[in-house]
């Protein structure tokens, strides 16, 4: 067996090492199911659902599965990066690290499920999207003619939807160091539920250490991610527990309008009930500089 | 090594100590083949799902849900079953004598997965912080985690 | 009696912990052929045509079955429903493929059968259901509303069975009660859910037998089964049941998987393999009840009279046990409870939701979750503290037998595990920490549950009946083999057979063998049902070891030239006294039986295997001039204390404490028995928390995987204190009584209680499993049941 070929068949498992290999599978195939993990694929492969049988594994594309920081401010997680990697490497953003330990499914969901996988999945009831959107995250997408970023906020479109064209590929996602303090909370119902809200809270700090801006970005909670501006002030009030900054709260993620969402883990109204109290834990978190 | 054309067909191993080399699609889920092609029948399949973890093994020492991996990945990776723990003399291994002593199961299909979750915790840090942790991953419908949690807290000052 | 005690390891535990045990997934005959249902999408329709032409172009296809045509060929399922309660004339009958109506979304309705599964997967899909939908009844009041279309032709109402559990004079006596309390108790839809699906693979061998392996708790009842559908004597069929992943009720025979399997075998001649799907298992029900209770009650918290209203959605009648058990949910009232004026009402009602299997609890713990809110709202009426509304209730020990009209319960003290559970959970800081801690989001609750758990069922009419047989067989290695009618489905119940007969014979444990689940190698039995292993089961092979163990002394007596009364037996060696200069082993002592019995004076005569069925006492299967019937010898209990901590921004739960203190009369082996206490105390949480089995309005099922079908994992059960009182029964052999059961209702309506208690909820309606969206509506102070059920999980 001699150099890399495309094919055109129906079925079968590749795992490119090139990105133009993985790009020229998609191109050229037909219906093809894209490997990042597997934990998602797997189990469609396994039910009744017209789940292409055309496999293109990422996992051994060059720096897919990597953690980079390359000094200009930016943090590079390969889309293979497993939530285990970001658990124990250094230059894991403070938020996707948090986010990474709590991942449903035990140590061997962490070492195989992915961001990237994650994110394209873009299940509402999941970690990934909301955290994104909270850092202001770049995924880079790459099809055969060329690679673009797209905020993450652009990303997500809708419930399992995102921006991801035919014959694209997530290749990267880049997070901007920020300074500030996170905090993240995250609701789901016992050890073996789904995310029903997720909370990411940011404080940006002026020089002389007090809060110049404080955002939450809501996942799990609607269709996609939503992020409110919170006055400072009221975010240090409502993390305080003060009745009526809570309301505030509340009634500033009301006034977001977000698609609020329901599934089988939780229905649109409970989400709605609750978003305001899993966003003011995560103020709170990060206030402390608690952030788990 | 997996071949170099980008397509995988054939997958050069170690399972539970015995280097194979099996001509399979890559893109076949790795319980399948453990239990259907090399006849290893400790990783159970409860879910295929990704859910129960009755079907953890260990691929180079991580464990993993094998209904969920293609087996076209562990090429040049090293897997383990819970057969394969025992010493080559047959003796336990210790997190196995801990669990038979703890009566830590009952009907057993869930064993290998909390037996091989333990051993990979073990090995990463002989004095785990949080055990049950490594363990959320692995439902129990019998024992209600009590006597699993007896033996694996008594695992690592048993490991040495 | 010598059992060994609990420092007993499980028999074979070795080669579990080893990975060497083989359940039934793990065979594949050679040349085998796989099968594959095809499911309705619908929940209810009818059949016009099953089309199997494209399904049968599929390479790899060997058959396609269907209704029509498997009407002819295989017997229907027969309901084991007793007349009196159903109402029907004759017996109930179900086909094992539908032939007109399709009755539950996931109903088989057609068979694939391929040389591949894959192969056989793709033949599925292109199988043609050809159905017209109907609209889908998927509850009770739906079911029985006027003009309901009927899911049976015998049964126009949508009623399988109803009843009158009666005690006294409840009217008169409820009437007259100086308090009235009323609410109502839900339990959403759920089951038993073993890790290990069920499956069955079948073959005919050369001598023209059919051979099953089946994943099952009764391999003599499958059979029977089998026979009659196949037309085949039962002698021509063997049933082996491999190492069960896990039963819990789930595996018992009567739905049409197995039989359909077989058929295809004979048919084809070829052997033929079916395991089901983890969406396909959780298509099964075991509980969906809905209660109203009124309970007169005097102020000092006593109560006086109970007044139960109580429906099942059973789903599609099938013809397993599971349909049975709201009539044991009805039989259980009034738990342990000292109310002698008291009437259930009872219905089992169908709709268009999956079939009933069993589960553990099997309805008991319905009745659990019942009583103790009736108990819980009459102390928040009162002002009492809810244990101390327990100590005026609960029946005492000289109380002791008591027979009400469906019980008579044993023996017990329920004060003292009262008392005891109390200390284990610390339950006076509890409360105190209650009384001071008012910060934060979360709210501490304590809840106390008794339940009452009758074993041992002994269903006349049916096959499963409360008498096991054993054959236990000696051989001159030493070693005994014990050939036992029950079956163990993981829980080690052959470790504690195997004590017994080894403290009969005065073997060590290590020389006894015990075989179970062979219908060619093991005497007739239930199986395991209704947690009569070691009950009963055990005592019928202690018993067979004691012919043999009196043959064995009069034997090594004659060989020793010593008087029997001097003869001891341990460890395999017999002895005069403690003279180990005049022994024998036990090897050569049966070899001198099996070469000198009758031959030499005094070595006894060739028996060297001995048969024996035991049944308890303490059963009534035929109704006495009172009408009472009485159909489980014994009666184990437990008592529970649950400290939740619920959060009353988010509704979430978490479990700080769980505390419990069963007694399940003699114990033959306490760390096999402790461990059946904690697998129940986790189904309990499970009930109370997270197990749910969801539907769409068109009656299609929405929780069919772990992630949506919610089982506690390692972070959501603590450690749980428990201990242990023995109350032996007065009606068995050896005083033991049924473990296995005991914990399922007790510790789900502790934590219920709990739950209630940190909302100062108590007497409000209750709904399981309490999702956070349910605790939140509780909070709101949703009093109306109708309303809560609404709520969506």
């Amino acid at each position: 067996m001699t150099a890399p070929t495309t094919t055109t068949e129906r079925t079968g498992y590749f795992a490119p090492t090139t990105r133009r290999a993985a790009l020229d599978l998609l191109a050229d195939g037909g219906p093809t199911t894209v490997i990042g993990g597997g934990t998602l694929v797997y189990p469609r492969l396994a039910r009744d659902v017209p789940t292409p049988r055309r496999l293109v594994d990422l996992a051994r594309l060059p720096g897919i599965d990597r953690i980079t920081t390359e000094g200009h401010g930016v943090t590079t997680l390969g889309a293979a990066v497993t939530y285990g990697a970001l658990a124990r490497s250094p230059q894991t953003p403070m938020l996707l690290r948090i986010l990474a330990a709590g991942i449903t499914g035990g140590p061997q969901i962490r070492n195989q499920g992915t961001v990237g996988g994650s994110a394209c999945y873009a299940n509402p009831s999941s970690d990934v999207p909301g955290a994104l959107v909270a850092l202001d995250a770049d995924l880079v997408l790459a099809d055969a003619s060329r690679e673009r970023r797209l905020a993450a906020r652009e990303f997500f479109r809708g419930p399992f939807a995102t921006a991801l064209k035919k014959g694209e590929l997530l290749v990267a996602v880049e997070v901007p160091d920020i300074s500030g303090s996170w905090g993240y909370a995250k609701l789901k119902h016992g050890g073996s539920g789904w995310p029903v809200a997720t909370a990411s809270a940011f404080l940006a700090h002026t020089g002389n250490g007090s809060i110049s801006a404080v955002s939450v970005s809501l996942g799990a909670v609607a269709a996609v991610p939503v992020t409110v501006d919170v006055p400072p002030d009221l975010a240090v009030r409502a993390a305080d527990a003060d009745p009526s900054a809570r309301t505030g709260l509340r009634d500033l993620v009301e006034a977001a309008d977000p698609d609020w969402w329901t599934d089988e883990q939780a229905d649109a109204t409970y989400r709605r009930r609750v978003a305001g109290a899993v966003a003011a834990r995560a103020l709170s978190r990060a206030l402390n500089g608690d952030p788990a | 090594m997996s071949t170099t054309t980008d397509a995988i067909t054939s997958v050069t191993t170690t399972v539970d100590g015995v280097q194979l080399t099996l001509a399979v699609d890559g893109g076949r889920a790795l319980v399948d083949v453990l239990r259907q092609d090399l006849s290893l029948y400790s990783t159970h399949l409860g879910c295929r799902n990704g859910d129960c973890g009755a079907c953890t093994v260990l691929v180079d020492g991580t464990p993993l849900k094998s209904c969920l991996v293609p087996v076209g990945r562990i090429g040049g990776r090293v897997v383990e079953t819970l057969e394969g723990l025992e010493g080559d003399d047959g003796a336990l291994h210790p997190v196995q004598e801990e669990f038979l002593d703890a009566g830590a199961f009952q009907c057993g299909f869930c064993l290998a997965g909390h037996v091989l979750c333990t051993v990979a915790a073990l090995r990463r840090d002989p004095v785990p912080a949080d055990l049950s942790a490594e363990l959320d991953g692995n439902l129990c419908r019998c024992t209600g985690y009590q006597q699993i949690a007896t033996a694996v807290h008594a695992a690592p000052s048993a490991h040495r | 009696m010598d059992a060994g005690g609990g420092a007993v390891r499980r028999l074979d535990g070795d080669r579990y912990v080893r990975g060497r045990v083989r359940y039934l997934d793990d065979e594949q005959p050679e040349g085998c052929l796989h099968l594959v249902f095809v499911r309705s999408v619908h929940a209810h329709a009818s059949i016009r045509e099953v089309r199997a032409d494209a399904a049968l172009a599929e390479p790899g296809v060997r058959a396609v079955l269907s209704g029509v045509t498997a009407s002819g060929l295989v017997g229907d399922l027969v309901c084991l429903l007793p007349e009196d309660l159903t109402g029907a004339a004759g017996p109930l009958t179900l086909p094992c493929l539908p032939v007109q109506r399709i009755r539950y979304a996931g109903e088989p309705v057609a068979l694939v059968v391929a040389d591949t599964e894959e192969a056989a997967r793709r033949g599925a899909a292109l199988v043609v259901v050809d159905a017209e939908p109907l609209p889908p009844l998927l509850d009770v009041e739906a079911a029985t509303a006027p003009g309901a279309p009927a899911q049976h032709p015998a049964l126009p109402g949508n009623v399988v069975m109803s009843g009158v559990v009666s005690e006294g004079d409840e009217a008169t006596v409820l009437a007259a009660a100086p308090n009235v309390v009323e609410g109502e108790v839900a339990l959403g839809r759920g089951s038993a859910v073993p890790l290990e699906p069920r499956g069955c693979i079948a073959r005919v061998d050369d001598e023209g037998r059919l051979v099953v392996r089946a994943a099952t708790q009764q391999p003599h009842g499958l059979r029977a089964d089998l026979a009659r559908q196949l037309g085949l004597p039962e002698s021509d069929i063997r049933v082996v049941a491999p190492p069960l992943g896990g039963g819990f009720g789930f595996k018992f025979p009567g739905l049409p998987e197995e039989p359909l399997t077989c058929l295809m075998a004979l048919r084809l001649h070829r052997p033929v393999r079916w395991v089901e799907t983890r969406a396909e298992a959780l298509l099964i029900g075991a509980r969906d009840y809905r209660a109203r209770y009124r309970a007169g009650y005097d102020p000092t918290g006593r109560v006086l009279a109970l007044s139960v209203d109580l429906d099942a959605d059973i789903g599609a009648l099938c013809a397993t046990p599971g349909p049975v058990m709201p009539a044991v949910a009805a039989a259980t009232f009034p738990s342990g409870y000292d109310v002698t004026d008291l009437e259930v009402r009872w219905r089992a009602v169908m709709t268009n939701k999956g079939p009933w299997n069993g589960a553990r609890g099997f309805g008991k713990e319905a009745t659990c979750l019942v009583t103790e809110s009736v108990m819980d709202h009459v102390a928040a009426a009162t002002g009492l503290d809810p244990v101390e509304v327990r100590r005026r209730n609960l029946l005492r020990g000289e109380q002791l037998p008591r027979r009400t009209s469906t019980m008579t319960i044993d023996s017990g003290d329920y004060h003292r595990a009262l008392d005891m559970v109390l200390d284990l959970a610390h339950y006076d800081d509890l409360r105190a920490r209650q009384s001071s801690s008012t910060a934060g989001t979360e709210r501490l609750g304590i809840g106390v549950g008794f339940e009452l758990t009758p074993e041992g069922i002994d269903y006349a009419g049916s096959l499963s009946r409360g008498f096991e047989t054993a054959t236990v067989r000696l051989d001159t290695s030493g070693h005994a083999t014990v050939l036992t009618g029950v079956t163990s489905p993981g829980t080690g119940s052959e470790t504690a057979i195997a004590q017994l007969v080894a403290g009969a014979l005065g073997l060590p444990v290590s020389s006894v063998r015990v075989v179970q689940g062979d219908t060619d190698r093991t005497p007739f039995g239930s199986g395991s049902f209704s947690s009569r292993a070691v009950m009963t089961g055990g005592t019928a092979a202690w018993l067979a070891a004691r012919d043999l163990r009196a043959g064995l002394d009069r034997s090594a007596a004659a060989l020793l030239g010593a008087d029997v009364q001097t003869i001891r037996a341990a460890d395999g060696l017999f002895r005069v006294d403690d003279d180990s200069g005049r022994a024998i082993p036990v090897g050569p002592l049966i070899a001198g039986v099996r070469t000198l019995g009758d031959a030499l004076p005094g070595v006894e005569g060739l028996q060297l295997e001995s048969t024996r069925t035991y049944g308890p006492q303490n059963l009534q299967s035929i109704p006495d001039q009172d009408g009472r019937l009485q159909q489980y010898p014994t009666y184990s209990y437990s008592v529970h204390v649950a400290a939740v901590l619920v959060d009353v921004e988010t509704g979430s739960v978490r479990i700080e404490r769980l505390a419990a203190v069963h007694d399940c009369g003699t114990v033959i082996n306490q760390k096999l028995v402790d461990a059946q206490l904690h697998g129940a105390v986790a189904m309990g949480v499970g009930i109370a928390l997270y197990e749910e089995e969801g539907f769409d309005p068109d009656g299609t099922p929405t929780s069919s995987d772990f992630k949506r079908y919610l089982l506690p994992r390692h972070p959501d059960i603590p450690r749980i204190a428990s201990a242990h009182l023995v109350s032996p029964s007065p009606f068995t052999e050896l005083g033991t009584k049924g473990a296995g059961e005991g914990g399922v209702g007790g510790s789900a309506a502790a934590i219920a209680g709990a739950v209630r208690d940190a909302l100062g909820a108590a007497g409000h309606p209750t709904r399981t499993p309490l999702t956070p969206a349910r605790v939140l509506a509780v909070l709101d102070g949703v009093t109306d049941l109708s309303a809560l059920l609404e709520v969506a999980p």
